[in-house]
């Protein structure tokens, strides 16, 4: 999506084209600011484009608003056309002026002007939205609108609303902690590239079936989740710290998983300190020796540990199979009797690399 | 009553208007004139009512296109009254509604039409007594080798409940299903066609004469018209000329200002990165040095070796085979000394940046760092049948201490 989002920006007029930037690659929107898509419309082959579609995230939904410039009149503001009709249909000009001044007083040497009028026209959608909410008083998810923020524990800006036909959805943004989650995993921006939220989307009137959307770092940390079902009686304000609790204590196992991990290396390390070879955050390799026979021990610990326990592998630092030093993966780990067993287990490597008389030749090295 | 609404355009007025649309370089509006007509007729149903209904048909005679966009309204398409009152000067009574054409787009209004269409119907009625106001879109098409042109329009207005609803359009020829008889177009009593036909004193009996004596009136004020015609499209040519120059002048220096500003604020993100780069790297400097862990004298485990093993029998059984490989010698003593942060300096040699706060120490291993080794082997909580247990809790404390002082012969070295 990116590429063609490239070949769209360069295909729009130069007149334009730092407004389009601004919005491509600084805003973010919506309670895990994504960044926005941008489509094409109208279909002229030239390159001087003057109009263009921009997605952007709300809600479950992507909105799709059509942004229209005029290329005679390039200091003019632009013209929008919104796919919700409902949408500032009949604004008169004190809410326009109060809800979007950016457009009101459109400054055309700034390149963050549509920026901010999008931001802006994106909140007087929330806005628009919770009020077609609270047209009907006596309903349910209205009801439990008011109940959630009235709670204190869930603002405004962290829920997201949207009225449908027959149905209402809400995108609740969780208040997880995950701000010592980079001490386990760094990938970098281009894997996870959005701020690490957990959203949960539910949906009215059939509130059992509520979604846990995670961002993708999330989702590699956390794996699946299963959240508990909603009543049909159940209330939000009472669902959504459960839910949230329950990410939480996750995390927390989580980081205290990788703390017993980090100091059994640690401890190993610093045991066998002459014997390591080398060692990362989650694995190390010690060089042993007994009785004349040298071998390489690694100790690889998963991520789910401690309920995987670690791979202990011996390698052959004299014989070598197809090329690459024979090696043998442990069974088990035993926590107790931990030298006992590896010594156990290098005899029996050790017969195994002898008796398949590969042994270490430099003549024959391929 | 039922009430219809009907716009109705004769070719002329069509064709003008496509014309001025397309021959505009992007988007174009302007005023439509004509007039407003009003009939009331009974239809026969079966119904045992009359059922009379109003018939409105706006008759569109002409076009006024405006020289440039955007000039009598504002960015939240609030009407500007005194410049509308100046660009239709004595127009300004025979409007009968608006259009905006666009170049290969949708026609459907975007948001500032509809406020535009709305405003526009409030003057019209405040000003000049318009009860009907209609918009138009218009916006052509061309296929790639410019073949084919598409021409698509609607009209529309904006209804009491303000939204925005479409108007049928009449026009003779084009589309109209009717093949039967057709009722004449009614037209104004005021119209031109009638006062010339007034001025000429015709006799209604001598019907030839009359004929040939309307069209000669008729011919003559065609001509005049014609003339005046000729020299306002001349002065026409030369306005929209200077407009031309003015305007590019006008969307040069935007383009110029609007690039100045966007690469101002390039060059300050990349200034403002350069300068976060720099600040890491003094932060990350300033963080405390990490330990060179071979040259710390003793280092002593407190409960690994509980809990690799089950008893002290077997451990030092097993210390004894492995003596010769280079372990450190420093198995059998304790603890309770002043620490040494051995996992900030496994951190900062093993992974890579992490954003770890320094303070949070509670994932951070201690080690009690003593020079002393003769004391006997702590017996921490011992160890449950498989699980991992380390019992480091008890040696926490906030500052990171470094033995230096070298102690003899103790060193793993």
């Amino acid at each position: 999506m990116s590429t063609e989002n490239h070949s769209l920006i360069n295909d729009i007029s130069p007149v334009f084209r730092p407004y389009v930037h601004n919005i491509y690659q600084d805003l973010q929107l919506g309670l895990c600011k994504t960044k926005v898509d941008l489509e094409r419309i109208g279909g002229s082959a030239n390159n001087a484009e003057s109009q263009f579609r921009l997605v952007l995230p709300y809600c479950s939904k992507k909105l799709k608003w059509d942004i229209i410039f005029d290329a005679s009149t390039p200091w003019f503001a632009p013209d929008f056309r919104f796919d919700d009709e409902s949408f500032l249909s009949n604004a008169d000009e004190e809410i326009l002026v109060n809800g979007v001044p950016s457009l009101a007083k459109w400054n055309s040497s700034n390149p963050k002007s549509l920026g901010e009028v999008i931001s802006e026209l994106v909140a007087m959608y929330k806005i628009h939205q919770v009020k077609k909410l609270n047209e009907d008083e006596s309903s349910r998810a209205s009801f439990e609108y008011s109940a959630l923020l009235g709670n204190a524990l869930i603002t405004e800006q962290d829920v997201e609303v949207w009225v449908g036909p027959h149905i209402v959805e809400f995108l609740i943004k969780l208040k997880v902690d995950t701000s010592r989650l980079p001490e386990l995993y760094n990938e970098g921006t281009d894997q996870n590239p959005g701020i690490d939220t957990a959203l949960l989307l539910i949906k009215y009137p059939n509130p059992t079936n509520a979604e846990l959307i995670l961002s993708p770092f999330l989702t590699k940390v956390l794996g699946n989740i299963s959240l508990p079902m909603m009543h049909q009686t159940g209330v939000l304000m009472d669902y959504v710290p459960t839910v949230t609790e329950i990410l939480n204590n996750k995390i927390q196992d989580l980081l205290n998983n990788d703390r017993l991990k980090r100091e059994l290396l640690a401890q190993l390390i610093v045991k066998y300190e002459g014997a390591i070879l080398e060692h990362d955050a989650n694995s190390a390799a010690f060089l042993f020796e007994m009785n004349d026979f040298h071998w390489i021990l690694q100790i690889d610990i998963a991520i789910q540990f401690p309920e995987k326990p670690p791979v202990l592998t011996l390698r052959s630092v004299y014989h070598c199979s197809k090329g690459k030093p024979k090696f043998k993966v442990l069974p088990g780990c035993s926590y107790s009797n931990f030298e006992l067993y590896i010594e156990q287990q290098v005899e029996i490597f050790k017969n195994d690399c002898t008796e398949s008389q590969s042994i270490f030749d430099v003549d024959h090295v391929e | 009553m039922a009430y219809t609404e009907k716009v109705s355009l004769n070719g002329t007025a069509l064709s003008f208007l496509l014309y001025e649309c397309m021959n505009s370089a992007n988007c174009q509006e302007g005023f439509l004139i004509g007039d407003v007509t009003s009939q009331i007729t009974n239809h026969i149903n079966d119904s045992q009512n009359d059922s009379a209904r109003l018939d409105t048909q706006i008759v569109i005679r002409t076009v006024l296109p405006l020289p440039s966009v955007s000039l009598f309204y504002l960015p939240t398409g609030t009407i500007k009254e005194d410049m509308l009152s100046e660009l239709l000067a004595s127009a300004a009574s025979e409007v009968v509604g608006w259009y905006k054409y666009r170049k290969n787009s949708s026609i459907k209004p975007t948001f500032r039409d509809k406020l535009i269409s709305k405003g526009l119907q409030k003057y019209f009625e405040k000003y000049h007594g318009r009860k009907t106001f209609v918009s138009c879109n218009l916006s052509s098409k061309t296929s790639s080798a410019s073949s084919t042109h598409t021409l698509i329009y609607r009209f529309g207005k904006i209804n009491c409940f303000d939204m925005y609803e479409y108007v049928e359009d009449v026009t003779a020829n084009l589309g109209e299903k009717l093949t039967g008889y057709k009722k004449a177009n009614r037209v104004s009593q005021h119209c031109i066609f009638n006062k010339i036909v007034k001025e000429s004193n015709v006799q209604t009996n001598n019907t030839d004469e009359a004929i040939l004596k309307i069209q000669e009136a008729v011919d003559v004020r065609l001509t005049r018209e014609a003339k005046i015609a000729a020299t306002n499209e001349c002065s026409i040519r030369e306005l929209e000329a200077e407009i031309k120059l003015m305007s590019t002048i006008l969307a040069d220096n935007q383009v110029a200002d609007l690039e100045a500003a966007y690469k101002k604020i390039v060059e300050e993100k990349y200034i403002n990165r350069e300068v976060e780069m720099a600040q890491a790297c003094i932060e990350a400097l300033n963080t405390p040095t990490t330990v060179d862990i071979l040259s710390v004298p003793n280092i002593l485990i407190s409960s690994i070796s509980n809990n690799l093993s089950d008893s002290r029998g077997s451990m030092h059984v097993l210390e004894n085979n492995f003596r010769k490989s280079p372990s450190p010698v420093l198995m059998q003593s304790s603890i309770k000394s002043p620490k040494l942060n051995y996992a900030a300096a496994l951190k900062n040699n093993s992974d890579a940046a992490s954003t770890s706060k320094s303070n949070y120490i509670e994932d951070l291993i201690t080690f009690d760092v003593e020079e002393n080794h003769q004391k006997p082997i702590v017996n921490n909580t011992p160890s449950p049948g498989g699980g991992v247990n380390f019992d480091t809790e008890d040696n926490y404390q906030k500052s990171i201490l470094i033995n230096d002082t070298p102690s003899g012969g103790s060193s793993p070295e």
